[in-house]
């Protein structure tokens, strides 16, 4: 039965063809060049303020990017077997998550950053991960952060 | 439903034990296995760590384990392994192979072997793979490799080999997720022995479709994703064992607050399989098994009054990593870990969807103080999951320091458990208190 239910969605994947896939702090229209780096099924849900755009990936693991009024990434999630390009999801932003994870004594441990303009956290282990990165200088006002998840 | 790779005993194996020096004894018998044992080229040419991690092995289904810190790691437990090229007495042992029951599969480092592992192939180009950890990620091509440990062999496993000079040496952008762990001084070991919950180190997803992060072939216009079937991706090599296959127990002394040199132990295959691995008293914790739960693969925790739903145990995680917004943060040169002394601190473990809890008693260490020690074990290690300022990880993980001084089982996927009351796998289960 699981496996019926994961084929369908698999197959729901293949259906809709490859859509655009936003970079943190940029706009949601202006990467369309990324389109074809990764196949998903992206269903969008608007909310007062802000719109989550929810990316399946193909083998599970889903990507969810919020944008605000103006166009603009300001938070994005992930969670799922594996762990998505976050290369790609964090732009000009992943030099700053790779310091964070190489930080530090030797260890194999959750990535942390901390910092005013750029918060990342990322945990799980092998087929589950779960992760968020969010500019907080640049959430909607009064944006309320328990819904970045 | 899981793609069975059933291997030979044949009599090829016998020569392999005794190309090895090592003496084969019948499953659940005893015999000191690979103390002393003499294949050449153990720990590599160019290994990083120094020593060895052999030790005796007092039954053939054990090995003796040790965490040291001849890698440069902190809480890494290790196990002497020994691999060979297909069904030739071709063979090496390998020292300072990490046991992860966090992942699955056997990853070696390229700098590490003597032996030269026959390349698997896909579409006519060798097929690469890539392993993803919280905080870095191991890339490298895919061989196949007799593998014998203590007195435990599979025959022609598939196997990772970190480095590999067979694949390009960067890995593809969506694989390279955090720190590059792809030489033995990134690792802090020769290798990773991954006997997690699960058969394959991806499963079905990556045999129904090209899941970037997982497998690809290289071709000299570049690595691109590619799906593999089952059997041909990492194996769990407790999985494949002929009657120790439903999962693993670790073993390990316990050590005093202010660290150890070294702590010891044994990786035991099967559960309630022989007379050393029963489950006995163990309270058992299930875990999610639908895939495409947000859950899946995890237990429940509740700390400080919080519940959190991503919960698991990993003896390759190096420390307890859970929030606590009343501890201090280390500065950057502890950079991940508590700088604060506190404790007794309680954590109760909690099944997933069953009513299985144990309160746990732990406590925390200064990791500034623990870590001037030079010490490599600790069983106060530990450190935050989230971001003090970011949304809250939900996650507790019961890393090494919670193996020591307890008997810890991960069960398999599927896999039947005498002794676990209409429990199959995968679960994990732990000695209280």
């Amino acid at each position: 039965m699981l496996t019926r239910t994961f084929k369908s969605l698999l197959l729901a994947a293949l259906l809709i063809p490859a859509l655009a896939w936003a970079t943190l702090g940029q706009t949601a229209s202006s990467v369309d060049g990324d389109a074809l780096r990764l196949q998903a099924r992206r269903i969008v849900t608007t909310s007062a303020g802000y719109t989550v755009h929810e990316l399946q990936q193909v083998g599970g693991t889903v990507v969810r990017e919020f944008v605000a009024p103006g166009g603009q990434v300001f938070a994005i999630t992930w969670r799922g077997p594996n762990i998505p390009d976050l290369q790609l999801l964090l732009g000009p932003h992943y030099a700053r998550y790779l310091k964070a994870a190489q930080a530090g004594s030797p260890s194999r441990r959750p990535v942390r950053l901390n910092e005013p303009d750029l918060v990342i956290g990322n945990a799980g282990h092998a087929r589950s991960f779960h992760g968020a990165a969010y500019l907080p200088q640049q959430l909607p006002a009064g944006f309320d952060l328990g819904l970045i998840r | 439903m899981i793609g069975t790779l059933r291997t030979r005993l044949h009599a090829s194996l016998l020569a392999l034990a005794a190309g090895a020096g090592l003496a084969l004894a019948a499953c659940g018998g005893g015999g000191n296995a690979s103390s002393g044992a003499t294949v050449a080229g153990g720990g590599g040419a160019a290994s990083a760590c120094r020593g060895s991690t052999a030790g005796n092995n007092p039954a053939s289904n054990a090995v003796y384990m040790v965490v040291d810190a001849a890698c440069g790691g902190i809480n890494q437990a290790y196990v002497t392994i020994t691999v060979c090229v297909p069904a030739t007495n071709s063979c090496q042992n390998i020292d300072h192979v990490w046991v992860d029951t966090g992942s699955s599969g056997l990853r070696l480092l390229a700098s590490a072997l003597t032996v030269n592992l026959p390349l698997s192939n896909q579409n006519g180009s060798a097929l690469a793979n890539c392993a993803q950890f919280v905080s870095g990620y191991s890339w490298g091509a895919m061989r196949s490799a007799d593998v014998r440990i203590s007195g435990e062999t599979v025959l022609s496993m598939p196997v990772q080999v970190i480095g590999d000079a067979a694949v390009p040496a960067t890995a593809p952008a969506n694989c390279a997720t955090g720190t590059p762990e792809n030489t033995a001084t990134a690792l802090h070991a020769n290798g990773l022995l991954g006997v997690g919950l699960t058969r394959q180190d991806c499963g079905f997803g990556c045999a129904n479709a090209a899941v970037p992060g997982w497998y690809y072939v290289c071709p000299p216009a570049g690595c691109t994703s590619v799906s593999v079937l089952q059997n041909l991706q990492l194996q769990n090599f407790a999985s494949l064992l002929p009657i120790d296959n439903n999962g693993v127990l670790v073993q390990l002394s316990s050590v005093p607050p202010s660290g150890q040199t070294t702590a010891t132990g044994l990786l035991i295959f099967g559960i309630g399989t022989q007379a050393n691995n029963a489950l006995g008293a163990a309270q058992v914790y299930a875990v999610d098994t639908n895939p495409l739960d947000q859950t899946y693969l995890n237990v429940a925790t509740s700390y400080g009054g919080t519940n959190l739903p991503y919960s698991f145990i990993d003896s390759g995680s190096n420390g307890w990593f859970f929030d606590d917004a009343t501890l201090t943060h280390c500065g950057p040169a502890q950079a991940g870990f508590y700088c604060q002394a506190a404790g007794p601190l309680t954590a109760t473990m909690q099944g997933f969807s069953t009513a299985s809890s144990f309160a746990y008693m732990f406590s925390i260490g200064s990791a500034s103080a623990l870590f001037s020690s030079g010490f490599a074990s600790f069983d106060n290690l530990g450190g935050p999951s989230s971001p003090a300022a970011g949304p809250p990880s939900g996650t507790f993980d019961w890393g090494l320091p919670f193996f020591y001084g307890r008997s810890v089982f991960t069960a398999i996927e599927n896999a039947q458990v005498a002794g676990a009351a209409n429990q199959p796998g995968p679960f994990y289960a732990a000695s209280t208190p």
